[in-house]
């Protein structure tokens, strides 16, 4: 009984890490992007969508649409106002990456302290009668309707995910991108376009794991998004960088590890999970468990 | 001056001690590994100098001993990354960083837990502050030309040039990665005694991130650009505050994130880079202006 209420917790936990760390493993896949503003466009999307329903009443599900587009757009600015300038301006890789790793740590501040100000660095959520619980009992264990939800849209996206990046033409796009930067311009590839689509893409699945883990735990805080960004960060290293497949199997991984270290009684050192995976996939398989690139391996 | 100097004390020892930060930090990227170890050496440095300051013994000895154990640790871990660049060296070392913390959070009654240690009895003054600052400065200004800094130019631009030049870019790397260390220990060291607590949030990610931020808005390529950043970023938020147009001081740490982000974008080699390109467009105008 036990037991199988534990699988469930984690198997939660996991879809959200997943739905989290899609879009980091996208961004940096692709855009060569250590997106260090992904935690604050979660928790940004997931303030935007509760203001929004306490503000407007609006349906619930209309909220968090408009907290998952807030995640977009923040997507697209980002590589309006970053990305795509220092594309222009700096030709060096090495320096691009720094560039852009720092660019993201300005946006993310800035998101950050506006959030922190609008919440005075308090846990917010949506109200307690917006979203009516249900629990479900399976095999001895209890599952509510927001659990359920969770799974099954986690599913969706990530099968959808990975249908679009491995069959569609724009899928092959990004794909190009990732591999090279001098090529896919040559072949008609608009990379302008096909990297603010990635970054829209990014953000809204970060979008959506904040606006549904603000609904399933009922608060977050600008504090949420810096530890879900370093757990993020072990999951696409832990799958291999740009892999689909890869960073849900990491996610899912790092989750019962997580969920396994609190059950036995080590709750103080959950996080330890994270980052012995992180040093532990480096050291013997620094491509990741599904990742291809190993070029960044001298 | 005198005024200005008393008043302002804190802001200056700040400066003083996060410029090192911001050398362990400059120092690593420059010769071209992405490393942020030297936050964890911060916080190794830190609580090296607050137990050995525990068992009664000289601040002198304590912070060596910071340093000390800070290059051994730094090279252990050089020897085991050695194989990633890039990102991936950026997140090994993150994770590095981490578990420091975590380690100093379960160390018992030797690192005083999830509270740190408390009333280090060490105290250094803003002249010998100062003092550390120009020594360190001097070295890395001397390590910074010539042959060596060249050297290390090669290493962090075009690894395949510099091994066809003979230079052996791992051992190179392996030294940057002890000196980063080593500095980032003796910051820590001096930033425990400025504060008198330590505490695992040394090792955190906001630290490793301001480190970060520091080198990059000064510029990286050179020791100069990570003091201009350290000492912009300590005193920017009290700078937007006093110039306070009505209303703005709430909003200073939102001016602060964009002013890194028009950096990063606009200035690849930092404020020091930036400057640079301005004198010397000037110089080449004044010149074109008495040719013609």
């Amino acid at each position: 009984m036990l037991y199988e209420q534990l699988i469930i917790n984690a198997a939660v936990l996991g879809a959200v890490f997943t739905l989290f760390a899609l879009g980091l493993s996208l961004t940096w896949g692709a855009l060569d992007v250590l997106n260090l503003a992904h935690g604050a466009t979660f928790v940004t999307s997931a303030w935007v969508a509760t203001s929004v329903y306490s503000a407007y009443e609006l349906p619930l599900a209309s909220a968090m649409l408009v907290g998952i587009l807030t995640g977009g757009m923040i997507g697209v600015v980002a590589d309006l106002v970053a990305f795509k300038p220092i594309r222009l301006l700096i030709t060096n890789k090495r320096q691009a990456e720094l560039s852009m790793v720092a660019a993201t740590i300005g946006m993310g501040f800035v998101l950050d302290r506006i959030i922190g100000r609008a919440t005075l660095d308090q846990v917010f959520s949506f109200p307690a009668r917006a979203f009516p619980y249900k629990d479900f009992h399976i095999f001895g264990a209890r599952i509510s309707n927001i659990e359920i939800i969770i799974l099954v849209l986690t599913f969706l996206c990530a099968v959808l995910l990975n249908l679009w990046i491995s069959r569609s033409r724009q899928g092959m796009a990004i794909r190009a991108i990732a591999y090279s930067a001098k090529i896919p311009p040559l072949l008609g590839i608009h990379v302008d376009r096909m990297s603010a689509a990635t970054m829209a893409i990014g953000g809204m699945l970060a979008g959506l794991s904040g606006t549904l883990m603000t609904v399933w735990v009922s608060g977050m805080a600008v504090s949420t998004g810096h530890s879900f960004l370093l757990k993020g960060f072990a999951i696409v290293v832990l799958g291999g960088v740009g892999s689909i497949r890869g960073c849900v199997l990491a996610a899912f991984i790092l989750a019962f590890a997580e969920t396994g270290i609190v059950a036995f009684g080590a709750g103080n050192l959950r996080d330890l999970a994270a980052f012995s995976l992180i040093v532990l996939i480096l050291l013997f398989r620094p491509q990741g468990l599904f990742g291809t690139r190993s070029a960044m391996r001298a | 001056m005198l005024n200005f100097f008393s008043s302002n004390e804190i802001l200056l020892q700040t400066i003083a001690v996060f410029s090192l930060l911001a050398f362990s930090v400059q120092i690593s990227l420059r010769a071209g590994a992405f490393s942020l170890a030297g936050v964890g050496c911060w916080a190794i440095g830190g609580y090296s100098l607050a137990i050995s300051d525990r068992h009664d013994m000289h601040p002198v000895i304590g912070v060596l001993i910071g340093i000390v154990v800070s290059a051994i640790i730094s090279y252990l871990l050089a020897l085991l990354l050695v194989r990633l660049r890039g990102l991936y060296l950026g997140m090994a070392t993150i994770a590095f960083n981490q578990m420091v913390g975590i380690a100093l959070i379960h160390g018992g009654d030797f690192t005083g837990g999830e509270l740190g240690i408390y009333g280090i009895g060490a105290r250094i003054s803003t002249f010998q502050l100062f003092a550390v600052l120009a020594l360190v400065s001097f070295l890395l200004w001397a390590l910074e030309r010539g042959m060596l800094g060249r050297a290390y130019n090669i290493v962090r631009d075009d690894e395949p040039l510099a091994a066809s030049l003979g230079i052996d870019s791992e051992s190179m790397r392996r030294f940057a990665f002890v000196l980063s260390g080593a500095v980032g220990g003796l910051a820590g060291a001096l930033n425990a005694m400025m504060l008198g607590i330590v505490s695992p949030t040394d090792a955190d990610f906001p630290v490793i991130v301001i480190a970060l931020t520091m080198v990059i808005v000064g510029g990286y390529h050179s020791w100069l650009g990570a003091l201009i950043g350290a000492a912009l970023i300590q005193w920017l938020p009290i700078g937007l505050q006093s110039f306070g147009i009505e209303g703005m001081s709430e909003w200073w740490s939102v001016v602060y994130g964009l002013l890194i982000l028009f950096i990063a974008v606009y200035m690849p080699r930092g404020l020091l880079g930036g400057l640079q390109r301005l004198g010397s467009l000037m110089a080449r105008r004044h010149q074109d202006f008495r040719e013609a």
